[in-house]
């Protein structure tokens, strides 16, 4: 039986294109943004609403996308340029001003074609990719600060001590949540799975988010006496997915690895779990809020030439062990560079520690699906053996 | 094929410096090198025509997509100079480094000041594989290709095959030890995919040679950006001198930026005299050696520079004359191309009855001065934040729409490499832009390999067509 606050999430977002529409109709306006360092918090304290934008798995999209932008880029980018070509995502269609902050170039690009091609209100903020440098750090200070001047400009509000004081509040609770969430879908024997979990964090894609949070804590209270599903097998090996992003609407990996028998226990995506592994905004203040989110769990566009400086590297590390993950399906999008090239050596750096690793490498496209299934349940299969082999080692949780 | 037949094939391919021009050129000046060295114009004959074809035979064919031959237009003496710098490159860059002096490889899309300055020398992807290339003398155009793509391949097969030629095939050489270098350390342009995320993968790979890279900060107008950019360049400095032991001085950059700018504006000039003449005066790919020794790539900034003098006053007494290059056509159809590390066919081209004039990434180095006065780390900062190919996309496609107008272009090639994500991304839209604006057709094109000798068949089918519809 699926858990009542499962349907709430689903009801709420079903009601949320309407709820935009209205409050618009009353004066708020929708801040849409893309990629993976826009300080969320800044919009919400400048009294705009934000929504984060883009989805996946849509072929159609992708090529309506592909005549703009080329065959030659990720489809994410593809499908994102397809769907503000046709204008109909309710999301979209509710948008006002859209923010896009430059860790991905390929989606800066993105920000140039839909600023072109379909004249909307579009700007980025700057991320530094020598990020781990005093100037780098200082450089987005001054990008987060101009950020949220436009911001003020856009919603004719301040941002107040107050406003942020809350900003930040409601989303270190949000935060907090989601990695009690992660915890709980981890255990041996859990009510809720990865694949539920991994729903609700995209909920938050759309979801007011007083009205997320209080869904959350509803969630988390409501886990601690529901009964175990029993569709999760305590025996399923366990499994970290990585890589490229897998958006709402996207979900082809992530069933195959399901119908092959493994577990998906933890991910490091950017569109999953990364975003709300480690950010810790320790200052309220926008230069507080621009240190945490460049601090954090880096996202894979922005290169680190020292293997013992790679936070994300030493990150996947650890959830591997604090999850006990057997082995990671590294999911990577074809023309996506910063993650297909990284996987050779991933592979080789989770050999030494003697962890299992698949690339799976694709697009939207169905036609690969046989193949992908084949791939993937020989390599639950082998994470199977290993498991026999070394007995007795299946832990209870975490 | 017959061992006859093919030795006959080879020899009539093959390309040679007429005797009668000898005398000609001896007359004219030699080059001078930054190590004090210098080559007079009778030791460049004699390399050109005994040791070169000795040693590169590959560059002496003459196989129309060979885009390491020779100008075919001998009497154009600067050109014989270049492929002097060209092919001694190697044999220079190993004789430097056995000196202590610091290789370092780059992208093509920067402004290389900070490099020369810090007594360093700064090598581009092209001339890097070339180099890796001919560690084997004796090729022709077939084995020198294969030796190229091999490495490449090795590469690609290291890290993915969605990788783009130049970065792989360059960090791939050196990690084969094919070239000698000491440092990567590129500055990340908005232009460039691939060298990033290629340069990460080999982290660990590449044990004995240091990896920096200068970030591109997209957001170019914030006086933060210059800040933080100027910081970035004074450390890349300071790191390339250490590579010396040596700190280096304001004075060494501001001598640099100063020599760099002259050449610069020498390589600008001549362009806008070649443009504006009645006639084509030089060939496609003397157009392309001016435009590229303008951004100092052949490993010596002082060789380069008077390379460019040399050039400039044969290219003025050129138009003044009323000469047309030789194997240029009657009335030709001006390409201009657009896009990341554009090489095109230039014998094809010609052939075709068309003469490529330009492409906007290149040219944007020579139309990039660095200021004279104030904090040489910002202006350098400055200079790089305003390249005209780095520009957001919408202004980037202004300036393209102004070298129509300089160049007095027929007709715009956009194109983009394999691999090359960020230049496919607007490809498409540069077109329509220019299209739009400027009024003079365009195509985009998905080039599978550019400069490869093999396979182009459906690209040269596009471009052929192209022509003769500007014809
Ligand atoms: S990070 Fe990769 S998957 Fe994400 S938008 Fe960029 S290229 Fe596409
Ligand atoms: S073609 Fe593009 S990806 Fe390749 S080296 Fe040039 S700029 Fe970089």
């Amino acid at each position: 039986m699926s858990l009542q606050t499962l349907n709430k999430i689903q009801e709420a977002l079903a009601s949320r294109p309407a709820e935009l529409e209205k409050a618009r109709a009353e004066g708020k306006k929708v801040a849409g943004w893309l990629n993976y360092n826009v300080p969320e918090e800044l919009i919400y304290a400048a009294g705009l609403i934000p929504v984060h934008l883009g989805n996946g798995g849509d072929n159609r999209l992708v090529e309506t996308g592909g005549r703009y932008i080329s065959m030659m880029n990720c489809v994410f980018t593809r499908q994102i340029t397809g769907q503000f070509a046709e204008g109909t995502d309710a999301y979209i269609k509710n948008t006002d001003a859209v923010f896009i902050d430059v860790t991905c170039k390929q989606l800066y690009r993105v920000y140039e074609l839909i600023n072109y091609y379909f004249k909307l209100k579009t700007e980025i903020i700057g991320v530094p990719y020598n990020f781990q440098t005093a100037a780098g750090k200082q450089y987005f200070r001054k990008e987060t600060a101009a950020f949220a001047a436009k911001l003020e400009k856009i919603s004719g509000k301040k941002i107040t001590a107050e406003s942020l004081k809350y900003a930040v509040d409601v989303y270190t609770a949000i935060r907090a949540a989601i990695r009690a969430l992660y915890r709980i879908q981890a255990g041996q024997e859990t009510p809720i799975t990865w694949h539920e979990v991994y729903d609700v964090v995209q909920a938050a894609y759309y979801l007011d988010k007083d009205v997320y949070l209080r869904l959350l804590q509803e969630l988390l209270a409501e886990i601690e006496t529901a009964p175990v599903n029993p569709k999760v097998s305590p025996d399923a090996p366990r499994i970290l997915v990585s890589g490229s992003v897998i958006p709402p609407g996207d979900r082809k990996v992530l069933d195959l690895a399901e119908e092959s028998g493994g577990r998906v226990v933890i991910d490091d995506l950017w569109s999953g779990f990364a975003p709300y592994l480690d950010t810790d905004v320790k200052e309220t203040s926008v230069e507080g809020i621009a240190d945490a989110y460049i601090e954090r769990h880096p996202h894979g566009s922005l290169p680190v030439l020292d293997i013992e400086q790679d936070k994300r590297l030493k990150d996947i590390k650890q959830l591997i062990k604090d999850y006990k993950a057997d082995g990671v399906l590294f999911h990577t999008l074809r023309y996506c560079d910063c993650f297909t090239f990284k996987a050779a050596e991933t592979k080789s750096v989770l050999k030494e520690l003697n962890i299992p690793f698949l690339e799976i490498h694709t697009e939207y496209a169905k036609s690969d699906i046989e193949a992908i299934r084949t791939r993937l349940e020989a390599f639950v299969e082998s994470l199977k053996s290993r498991r026999k082999i070394a007995s007795g080692f299946i832990g209870a949780g975490i | 094929m017959s061992v006859q037949t093919l030795i006959k094939t080879e020899a009539i391919n093959r390309f040679y410096y007429p005797e009668e021009i000898k005398e000609d050129f001896l007359k004219t000046p030699g080059l001078h090198f930054t190590d004090g060295s210098y080559v007079d114009s009778a030791q460049i004959w004699d390399f050109m025509t005994v040791e070169g074809p000795r040693r590169f035979p590959y560059a002496y064919n003459k196989e129309r997509n060979n885009q390491s031959r020779m100008s075919r237009d001998v009497r154009f003496f600067s050109g014989i100079k270049y492929g002097y710098l060209n092919l001694t490159l190697r044999d220079r860059l190993i004789k430097a480094h056995e000196n202590g002096i610091p290789i370092v490889h780059v992208e093509g899309g920067q402004t290389v000041d900070p490099y020369f300055a810090a007594g360093a020398i700064p090598i581009v992807p092209g001339p890097l594989r070339a180099m890796a290339r001919d560690a084997k003398e004796g090729l022709d155009i077939k084995d020198a290709n294969r030796r190229a793509m091999k490495i490449m391949e090795d590469g690609r097969q290291a890290i993915s095959i969605e990788c783009c030629n130049n970065p792989i095939g360059s960090i791939e050489a050196i990690h084969q030890s094919a070239v000698p270098v000491d440092m990567v350390a590129p500055y990340l342009c908005l232009r460039c995919t691939d060298y990033s995320y290629i340069l990460e993968a080999y982290r660990t790979k590449l044990k004995n040679t240091m990896l920096h890279f200068v970030d591109f900060p997209v957001t170019r107008d914030g006086e933060w950006t210059v800040t933080y950019m100027a910081e970035l360049i004074r450390d890349l400095v300071k790191k390339l001198g250490g590579l010396r032991g040596a700190s280096v001085r304001e004075e060494d950059l501001w001598k640099e930026i100063k020599r760099e700018n002259r050449g610069r504006r020498l390589a600008r000039e001549t362009m806008e005299a070649i443009w504006n003449a009645e006639e084509i005066p030089v060939t496609g790919s003397d157009i392309f050696s001016i435009i590229t020794s303008g951004r100092f790539d052949r490993g010596d900034s002082l060789a380069c520079l008077e390379y460019l003098e040399q050039a400039h006053e044969e290219v003025i007494q050129r138009v003044k004359n009323g000469v047309r290059a030789a194997g240029i056509p009657e009335k030709p159809v001006r390409i201009l191309t657009v896009g990341s590390c554009f090489g095109f066919w230039f014998d094809f081209a010609e052939e075709k009855g068309a003469v490529l004039v330009g492409t906007d990434d290149h040219l944007s180095k020579i139309y990039a001065d660095v200021g004279e006065e104030g904090d040489p780390y910002e202006e350098i900062a400055k200079t790089i934040l305003a390249y005209d190919y780095e520009l957001p996309t919408e202004q980037r496609a202004q300036y393209i729409i102004d070298l129509v107008k300089k160049t007095r272009a027929d007709g715009v090639i956009c194109g983009y490499n394999w691999g090359c994500n960020y230049q496919s991304a607007v490809s498409r839209m540069i077109a329509d832009i220019v299209k739009k604006e400027s009024g003079v057709p365009t195509i985009n094109l998905q080039v599978a390999e550019l400069g490869f000798l093999d396979g182009n068949e459906q690209t040269q089918n596009r471009v052929e067509a192209f022509i003769e519809m500007l014809s």
